[in-house]
């Protein structure tokens, strides 16, 4: 039993995270929790996690009006992002260089859960819950009436053995 | 002093208006009843459904001031109790058509082997009914909604005679029953009350996915169009909306005399007579109501001398596990919505002769949420950041497997609603209190879930998402809560006898998911379906014959 167990392939991290139901979409943009400098370096972080590659990054789709927007809802969230932010040197992460900016983000993110992983799981629901993140990238086709539904067409799936 | 003129007397009055209710309502008007429901909401627009609506679209609307449905009661309009470090999730809807408006529409019939497993494992009573007082119900019901699903039948899942074609599975649902056929577990093609062909005048569904929101034009079963509506055509059938049941009231007799009820919106107290009710209110709500209609006749609550209502709080256990398919890394990405859930199923499987078996009852297993997804959540999980990660999440996007284990909950007498020393509600009726733990049998049940699917997921080389073996959802997580007014055959033991009528209280019927003795592995809706046409067919035959 244990060595089938062993055998399976396992990502590292710590704790499973339940999959947020459909229903569950980022609530609506508001009136912000964060000043001008502070979603200055927000969107810097989220470009960092989430950049642009041949498709639209984190800031491209609106990543950091989103979370700002949700922060302006959640007041603990407001003061993690504050505290984060702040301990990264504020504004002053913006002027260093971005590998210098990248090596403090894994530095950050080598602390298990904590700012990184807030800030990750913040820009994840946020960007590929825009049409940037979902539909650009990811290339999601669905909620969308069809006249009928094709499932898998490779028979090399459907064998049994 | 004015004379009052005398109250009008109803034939029937239902609590309820999910598929419980839905089904007494429909039935017995047919057969010629003239029946008051009472809802605790008032009819869902489908026209206003969000059905379709995407995340960004989502908050367009919402920063335009626009609200979706309301589907859930909140827990802070009808809060319930729960002792510390015991949580208990309890999903209600309020509203026509009850929680078949959001419903998973998972169809499976119980087998012989479910109803005969209390007599055959001796825990707690045994089930008064066989599958063949159930079988010609599940044909009339999965004729009348439309189920679809295979010519597959097995041990633990009979009865494939009725279903409509069932949809065509997805890539990573055929790499999976390949994965689980290699340990000799079959997967069977699913069975959902979602329609592949036109009902009468219920359209197909159009593969949008978007169930979970509401169906804009009705393509799976839901009581308020598929039962309340007909039942309304009839003539025979008011619905009082807004109106929330708190007792049953009682005669000189001892007979249900009718129910005190609140208006939802107003607060105002009133009162319907009827000469029998049927109570429909889903299981912890009907038990509620039960417990709270107290009279010197039923110091414990109506039909409650033998103090079983309440007890044996049964659900199910359920986890979830997330892994890739290295068949489909790195591919296209298809629309994946299909009828939304899974189009493949688990059932339960007996272990191979000589193999051990620690625990009582058992587990079956669903996989909805394979493929493209409104969102990629799954990516929290994966390590880094960086255009590193932004491509390990394209890449696994399409690959996504998700195994959802549900297993047996035994009944027990300590696991139980009580209404004793509760605050109230907005009408001054006791709320629910809810005491719930699982025992050693289901951690053990547990042990043997996770092992399948390890085993599941190993055949099929996938890679699986960190979880912590053991670790099990949130109590009430389910949303198949049974137990509480069960039927049996034996007054002390049971609240109900096998046609849900009280054995105390003649015309008295429970017909919903708190009649049931066990949880079993299944989603109970077309049970309850079935059972309630069965027991509200008797109840016609008694009310024709004028004893009850």
């Amino acid at each position: 039993m244990k060595t089938r167990r062993d055998a399976l392939r396992v990502l590292t991290a710590s704790v499973a995270l339940p999959i947020l139901p459909v229903s569950a979409a980022p609530p609506a943009a508001a009136t912000g929790a964060l000043s001008p400098e502070e979603l200055a370096v927000l969107a810097r972080l989220s470009d960092l996690i989430i950049p642009r590659t041949d498709t639209p990054g984190a800031a491209d789709a609106g990543v950091p009006a989103l979370i700002d927007a949700a922060a302006s809802k959640k007041q603990a969230l407001a003061s993690e992002l504050r505290e984060g932010i702040a301990s990264l040197g504020g504004s002053d992460f913006l002027k260093l260089a971005p590998d210098e900016q990248t090596a403090a983000l894994t530095r950050l993110a080598s602390t298990p859960g904590g700012f990184f992983q807030t800030l990750k799981d913040h820009v994840i629901d946020a960007y590929y819950s825009t049409r940037e993140g979902l539909v650009t990238e990811l290339g999601y086709q669905g909620s969308v009436p069809l006249a009928s539904f094709p499932g898998c067409t490779h028979p090399e799936h459907q064998r049994l053995d | 002093m004015k004379i009052q003129p005398a109250p009008e007397i109803h034939d029937v009055v239902i609590i309820g208006s999910g598929a419980a209710g839905g089904m007494a309502a429909w039935n017995l008007t047919r057969q010629g009843a003239r029946v008051v429901l009472l809802d605790a909401g008032t009819r869902f627009n489908s026209a206003r459904y969000w059905s379709h609506v995407r995340p960004w679209e989502w908050r367009q609307r919402e920063a335009r001031g626009l609200h979706p449905p309301e589907f859930y009661l909140s827990a802070k309009e009808q809060p319930y109790f729960t002792p510390p470090n015991q949580p208990f999730e309890l999903i209600r809807v309020w509203g026509r058509g009850g929680k078949t408006n959001v419903w998973g529409r998972v169809s499976l019939r119980y087998s012989d082997l479910n109803l005969t497993e209390p007599a055959r494992d001796g825990w707690e009573i045994p089930w008064p009914i066989r599958y063949s007082d159930l079988a010609p119900y599940y044909d009339k019901v999965e004729q009348l909604i439309g189920v679809n699903g295979g010519t597959d039948d097995q041990p633990w899942l009979p009865g494939s005679r009725f279903h409509q074609p069932p949809p065509n599975p997805r890539c990573g649902e055929y790499l999976i029953r390949r994965a689980a056929h290699q340990s000799g577990v079959n997967i069977v093609a699913g069975r959902r009350a979602v329609l592949t062909r036109q009902l009468g005048n219920h359209p197909p569904c159009h593969y949008c996915g978007g169930c979970g929101r509401g169906c804009d034009i009705g393509a799976f079963f839901n009581s308020s169009d598929y039962l309340l509506e007909p039942a309304l055509l009839t003539n025979r059938l008011t619905i009082l909306d807004n109106a929330v049941a708190a007792r049953i009231l009682v005669d000189d007799q001892g007979l249900a005399s009718g129910v005190q009820y609140f208006g939802r919106a107003d607060k105002q107290e009133r009162v319907i007579r009827a000469k029998r009710v049927v109570v429909a209110a889903s299981c912890v709500d009907s038990t509620r109501i039960l417990l709270n209609s107290r009279s010197p006749r039923y110091p414990n609550g109506i039909g409650n001398s033998s103090d079983v209502i309440g007890r044996y709080l049964c659900e199910q256990i359920r986890f979830h596990m997330y892994a890739f398919l290295p068949e489909l890394m790195g591919g296209p990405t298809h629309n994946d919505d299909g009828i939304s859930g899974e189009h493949i199923y688990m059932p339960r499987f007996d272990p191979p002769a000589g193999a051990k078996k620690d625990y009582l009852r058992g587990y079956g297993m669903q996989f909805w949420g394979f493929g493209a997804q409104e969102g990629a959540s799954f990516s929290k999980q994966l390590p880094g950041f960086g255009a590193d990660l932004k491509q390990a999440i394209k890449k696994r996007y399409p690959a996504l497997v998700a195994l959802h284990p549900y297993g047996e909950v035994l009944p027990r007498a300590t696991n139980r609603i009580t209404v004793e020393g509760t605050p109230k509600d907005a009408y001054g009726v006791p709320l629910a209190r809810i005491e719930y733990s699982i025992g050693d049998n289901e951690r053990k049940m547990a042990e043997a879930m996770y092992s399948t699917c390890e085993e599941i997921l190993h055949n099929a080389n996938a890679e699986i998402l960190p979880y912590q073996r053991g670790s099990l959802d949130v109590s009430g997580g389910a949303i198949h809560e049974h137990g509480t007014c069960r039927m049996g055959d034996d007054p002390k033991r049971s609240a109900l006898n096998k046609y849900c009528q009280s054995h105390e209280v003649k015309n008295l019927f429970v017909v919903d998911g708190a009649a049931f003795p066990t949880s079993t592995e299944k989603n109970p809706t077309l049970t309850i379906l079935a059972n309630a046409w069965r027991a509200t067919d008797y109840m016609a035959g008694r009310m024709k014959a004028g004893d009850v």
